[in-house]
C-alpha cells in the first residue's frame, strides 16, 4: 500500500510538472504566434469565429439579464438606504470586474473548452496529430497556439461586449419595467466606471482565456488511443477550467485588494 | 457552407474591430469623465493640519468642485504643505488674493476644502502659493475683504430660517389652545357672560389650529432630519407654553370632578350630575383623556428637548410622536365640541377622506 | 549503398508495456523494405519510431548518421520535407478539404509558391496517384480507398525521398490494392526509399528488396527479401486478402 501510495505520488508529481511544462510551452508558443509566418492563421480565424462570434448571443443574453436584474433590484432597494448611487458601483463591480469576466469564462469554457478538448482528442485517436508532426508541423504551435490565442482574444472581445450589453443594453431592458432617466443612468455609470475597473476585467479575461484554452488543449492532447477517452477529456477540460478560473479569480481579486 | 464560415475572416475582423472600437469608446468616456485629457493648473498651499484632506480631496467653490488635492506633506515646521490643481475651466477664478479654507463641520460630518477667489483682477500664475485661512496671511486677506468670501450662509442657518415660521406657527397654536382652555375653564367656573357656544367655537378654531400644526409638523419632520441645535431653545419655549396649558386643564378637571361644582350647574340648571353624564360619561372621559394626552405631550416635548442636544436623528421620531399626541388632542377637543351635551359625540377619524366623497360613502 | 536511416538498440514503451525491445535495423537509400509480423508485434511502432513520430525510451534513430531527436530545428525540418508518412487509416485532416490537406505541407515547406503553382502541384500529385476525389471535398466524404490515395497524394506533394507506409493496402478492395502496389513500386523505381509495413506477402514479394520480420517487439530477422522470406517460409502465410498469419 505504501509502495502504491509512493508510486501514485511520484506519478502525480511527474504529471504536475509535465502540465506546468506544457502550460509554459503553449503560452510561449502563443506569445510568439504573431511573430512567425503562420500557416495556422486559418485555425486562429476559425477559433475566434467559434469561440467569440458564435458565443456572442449567449453572452449578450446573460449580460442583459444580469444587468437588468441589478438595475431593478438596485433601484428598488438602495434608495431606501439613501444609497441610490451605489447601484452604479454594484453594477460595475458585478458586470465589469467580477461576474462579467467569470461568466464569459464559463461560457467559453462550456462551449469552446469542450470543443477543443474533444476535437484534439479525436485528432489524436485518428492519428491526425501524428500526420501534422510527419509533415513538420509542431502540434503545439500549429494546433495549440492558435487555439490559445483565439480563445484569449475571443474572451477579451466577449468581455467588452458583455460590458456593453450589461451596462448599456440592460438599461433598455430595465427601462421597460422601471423608468430611469437616461442622463442620470449614464452619468452615474460614467462617474463610477474607472480605467482600473476596465483593466481589471480585461486582465481577468486574459488570464481566464489562457487557463480555459490551455486546459482544453492539455486534456485533448492527453487522449491516447481510444475514442472512449474523448468525452472524458471534454468533461475534465470543463471541470478543470471552472476550478482553475475560480481560483485565478480569487487570487487576482486578492492581489487587487492587497 | 454557412455564411459565417465562408466569410470567416471578414466576420472575425468585424467582431474584433467592433470590440476594439467599443473599448476605445468606453475608455474615452471614462477618460473624459475623469479628465484624462483636460489640462490642470498646479498651485500649492499650507495648512496647520492635514486632518480632513488627502490626495484626491476636492476643492470647492460655492458648491462646485474646481480642483483637487494632489499631494500633502508634513513639513519640518509641523505644518502641512499641500499641492493641488485647479481644473482648466475654473482657472480664471484663481486670482490674486485667493485663499483656501479647510472647513470642518461642527457636526463631525467631515469637512471640505473651500476656495475663495481674490477680488483682484490679476490672475495668479501656475505654481503660485495660495494662502490658507489657517495662517495669518490668509486671515489678513479675508479681514481686509480682498477675497470673495460669501456670508456664512451655511446649511444650518438655512435650516433654522426654514424652521422659524413653523415653530412660530406651533407657538401660535399653543397660545390658541391655551386661550381656549382658559375660556373653557372660566366657563366651567361660571364666569358671568361666558357662553357654551363661544367655548365650542373656541375649541373648533383650536382644532383647526392643531390640524394646521400637524400638517406643519410633517414638513418639520422632513427638515429636522438634519441637525438643528437651535430647535432646543424654541422647544423650551414651547414646553413653557404647554405647561401653562396643562395648568389650566388641571383646573378644568378639578372643577369638573366636583359634582356639586359649577360645571354641572352651568350645563344643567337643575344641577343634576345624571344629566351631565347622560352621554355615558363620554365628555368626562374625554376631558380626562385630554388632560392625560396633554400631559404626555409635555413629557414628550420635555424629552425632546433633552434628546435634541445629544441625538439629533431622534428628533424625527420624537416629532412624529408629538404629532400623534397632537392628533389625539385634536380628537379630544373635537369630542368636547361634539359632546352630546354640546352637540353629538366624537366622530370616527378618517385618515384620508376624498374631497368629493363617492356614492358608496353616502348613507342610504 | 548508403544507409539513410538506422535504428540502434531501440526500445519503445507505452505506459509500462514495452512494444519494441532492442530493435536494430538499417534502411539504405533507394531501398524498398517490407516490415512484416503478426498483429501487435510492434511493426507500426517500429515504423513510427523510424519516422521520428515516436520518441524511443532507449537507443537511437540515426538520419544520415545523426540522431534524429537531436537535430536542429532546421535539420529536423529538412528531414520532414524529405520524408513522408502514409498512415494505416489515412489520417487526413478531417476539418480541411482535400485541397487544403494537400496544400498545407506545400505551404509549410515551400512558402515561396503562389496559389497557381500550388494548385498545379496538387493536381499533378492527384493525377499521379490516381486520387479521384474532388479537391473541395472533405475526407469524410470519401471512401476508405479514396482516402488512402488522397493520403498518398498528400505524402508526395513535397517530393520526399523517404516514404513510410503503414498498411497501405488495408481496408481497400483488391483492385485498389493492386493499383496501390503498382504505384508504390513505381515510386521506388523513381528512386525513393520505401519502408512499408504490410501483412501482404504478395505485395512484399512483388516489390520489396529487403524484409524485416518483427515478433513480440523484437526484430527477429532483417536482410535481403528473398533470403529472409525463404528463412521464414510457411510463416508468412497469406490470408484471403494476402494477409500473413505470422
Amino acid at each position: 500500500m505504501i509502495r502504491n501510495l509512493g508510486a501514485a505520488a511520484i506519478r502525480g508529481a511527474a504529471d504536475f510538472f509535465y502540465a506546468i511544462g506544457f502550460f509554459f510551452r503553449v503560452v510561449k508558443n502563443g506569445a510568439l504566434y504573431f511573430r512567425r509566418g503562420q500557416v495556422g492563421f486559418r485555425v486562429l480565424v476559425m477559433q475566434i469565429l467559434f469561440t467569440g462570434v458564435q458565443a456572442l448571443g449567449v453572452s449578450a443574453i446573460i449580460a442583459l439579464s444580469l444587468g437588468a436584474v441589478i438595475i431593478i433590484q438596485g433601484s428598488s432597494l438602495l434608495p431606501q438606504f439613501g444609497q441610490s448611487r451605489l447601484m452604479y458601483t454594484i453594477l460595475i463591480i458585478v458586470i465589469t470586474r467580477e461576474l462579467g469576466p467569470l461568466l464569459t469564462a464559463f461560457i467559453v469554457n462550456a462551449r469552446s473548452g469542450t470543443a477543443i478538448a474533444t476535437e484534439l482528442g479525436t485528432m489524436v485517436v485518428s492519428h491526425e496529430i501524428e500526420a501534422y508532426v510527419s509533415v513538420g508541423l509542431d502540434p503545439i504551435s500549429y494546433l495549440a497556439a492558435p487555439r490559445v490565442v483565439g480563445v484569449t482574444v475571443s474572451m477579451l472581445a466577449l468581455d467588452i461586449y458583455f460590458n456593453v450589453f450589461g451596462l448599456i443594453g440592460s438599461y433598455l431592458v430595465a427601462r421597460l419595467i422601471r423608468p430611469i432617466e437616461f442622463n442620470e443612468y449614464f452619468g452615474g455609470i460614467a462617474a463610477a466606471l474607472t480605467a482600473t475597473d476596465i483593466v481589471s476585467g480585461l486582465l481577468k479575461c486574459f488570464v481566464f482565456g489562457i487557463i480555459v484554452s490551455v486546459t482544453a488543449v492539455y486534456r485533448g492532447f492527453a487522449v491516447q488511443r481510444a475514442s472512449t477517452e474523448i468525452p472524458v477529456a471534454g468533461i475534465k477540460s470543463v471541470g478543470g477550467g471552472f476550478v482553475l478560473c475560480i481560483l485565478a479569480d480569487a487570487v487576482l481579486t486578492l492581489i487587487y485588494y492587497i | 457552407m454557412k455564411f459565417s464560415i465562408r466569410h470567416a475572416e471578414s466576420v472575425v475582423g468585424g467582431f474584433i474591430l467592433l470590440a476594439a472600437a467599443l473599448l476605445c469608446g468606453i475608455l474615452v468616456m471614462v477618460g473624459a469623465n475623469q479628465r484624462w485629457f483636460a489640462r490642470n493648473y498646479y498651485f500649492h498651499s499650507r495648512f496647520q493640519s492635514g486632518a480632513g484632506i488627502s490626495p484626491g480631496t476636492g476643492i470647492t467653490l460655492k458648491g462646485f468642485t474646481v480642483g483637487k488635492i494632489s499631494k500633502i506633506v508634513l513639513n519640518d515646521n509641523n505644518t502641512v504643505d499641500a499641492d493641488f490643481f485647479i481644473f482648466d475651466s475654473y482657472i480664471g477664478k484663481v486670482r490674486k488674493n485667493s485663499v483656501l479654507e479647510l472647513a470642518t463641520s461642527p457636526l463631525g460630518l467631515g469637512g471640505g476644502l473651500l476656495f475663495y477667489p481674490g477680488k483682484d483682477a490679476e490672475r495668479l500664475p501656475e505654481h503660485s502659493y495660495i494662502p490658507s485661512m489657517d495662517f495669518e496671511d490668509g486671515k489678513s486677506i479675508v479681514e481686509r475683504e480682498l477675497a470673495d468670501v460669501p456670508p456664512r450662509d451655511d446649511t444650518l442657518t438655512r435650516l433654522l430660517a426654514n424652521i422659524n415660521p413653523l415653530v412660530d406657527n406651533i407657538n401660535k397654536t399653543v397660545v390658541n389652545v391655551n386661550k381656549t382652555v382658559t375660556t373653557l375653564n372660566g366657563a366651567l367656573k361660571g364666569d358671568g357672560e361666558t357662553e357654551v357656544g363661544r367655548i365650542v367655537k373656541g375649541i373648533g378654531s383650536t382644532v383647526r389650529g392643531v390640524n394646521g400644526t400637524v400638517a406643519d409638523l410633517d414638513s418639520t419632520v422632513a427638515i429636522v432630519k438634519t441637525e438643528l441645535p437651535g430647535l432646543v431653545e424654541r422647544s423650551n419655549a414651547l414646553l413653557d407654553s404647554l405647561k401653562a396649558i396643562s395648568g389650566n386643564l388641571e383646573q378644568t378637571t378639578a372643577a369638573m370632578r366636583d359634582p356639586t361644582g359649577l360645571v354641572p350647574k352651568l350645563l344643567d340648571p337643575k344641577g343634576s350630575l345624571k344629566t351631565l353624564l347622560d352621554d355615558n360619561g363620554v365628555l368626562f372621559a374625554k376631558i380626562d383623556a385630554m388632560l392625560s394626552d396633554t400631559d404626555k405631550t409635555i413629557k414628550n416635548v420635555e424629552s425632546m428637548t433633552d434628546t435634541l442636544k445629544s441625538s439629533m436623528p431622534e428628533i424625527t421620531s420624537l416629532l412624529a410622536e408629538g404629532k400623534t399626541t397632537l392628533i389625539q388632542t385634536q380628537d379630544v377637543l373635537e369630542g368636547l365640541k361634539n359632546n352630546p351635551l354640546l352637540k353629538g359625540g366624537i366622530p370616527e377619524r378618517k385618515t384620508q377622506e376624498a374631497a368629493q366623497p363617492g356614492y358608496r360613502d353616502e348613507d342610504f | 549503398m548508403e544507409t539513410v536511416l538506422e535504428l540502434k538498440n531501440v526500445n519503445a514503451e507505452i505506459g509500462s508495456y514495452r512494444i519494441l525491445d532492442d530493435a536494430s535495423v538499417g534502411f539504405s537509400r533507394g531501398s524498398f523494405t517490407a516490415i512484416m509480423g503478426a498483429a501487435g508485434s510492434g511493426k507500426s511502432t517500429l515504423l513510427k519510431v523510424a519516422a521520428g513520430l515516436l520518441i524511443p525510451t532507449g537507443g537511437e534513430v540515426l538520419f544520415e548518421g545523426r540522431n534524429l531527436h537531436h537535430l536542429s530545428r532546421k535539420e529536423e525540418f529538412r528531414f520532414r520535407r524529405e520524408s513522408a508518412f502514409v498512415f494505416q487509416d489515412a489520417a487526413l485532416w478531417s476539418n480541411q478539404t482535400i485541397r487544403e490537406n494537400l496544400e498545407l505541407p506545400l505551404k509549410l515547406h515551400h512558402p515561396e509558391l503562389n496559389a497557381a503553382q500550388m494548385e498545379a502541384i496538387v493536381r499533378r500529385c492527384c493525377e499521379e496517384t490516381g486520387c479521384s476525389a474532388e479537391l473541395g471535398e472533405r475526407p469524410s466524404d470519401l471512401s476508405a480507398g479514396e482516402q488512402k490515395f488522397a493520403a498518398l497524394a498528400r505524402a508526395l506533394v513535397n517530393d520526399p525521398t523517404i516514404l513510410f507506409l503503414d498498411e497501405p493496402t488495408s481496408s481497400i478492395d483488391d483492385t485498389a490494392a493492386r493499383k496501390m502496389y503498382d504505384l508504390i513500386r513505381s515510386l521506388h523505381r523513381g528512386g525513393k526509399t520505401v519502408i512499408v509495413v504490410t501483412h501482404s506477402e504478395t505485395f512484399a514479394s512483388r516489390g520489396a528488396d529487403h524484409l524485416c520480420v518483427v515478433r513480440g517487439g523484437r526484430i527477429v530477422a532483417s536482410g535481403p527479401y528473398r533470403e529472409t522470406a525463404a528463412a521464414f517460409a510457411g510463416q508468412l502465410e497469406t490470408g484471403p486478402k494476402g494477409e500473413t498469419a505470422l
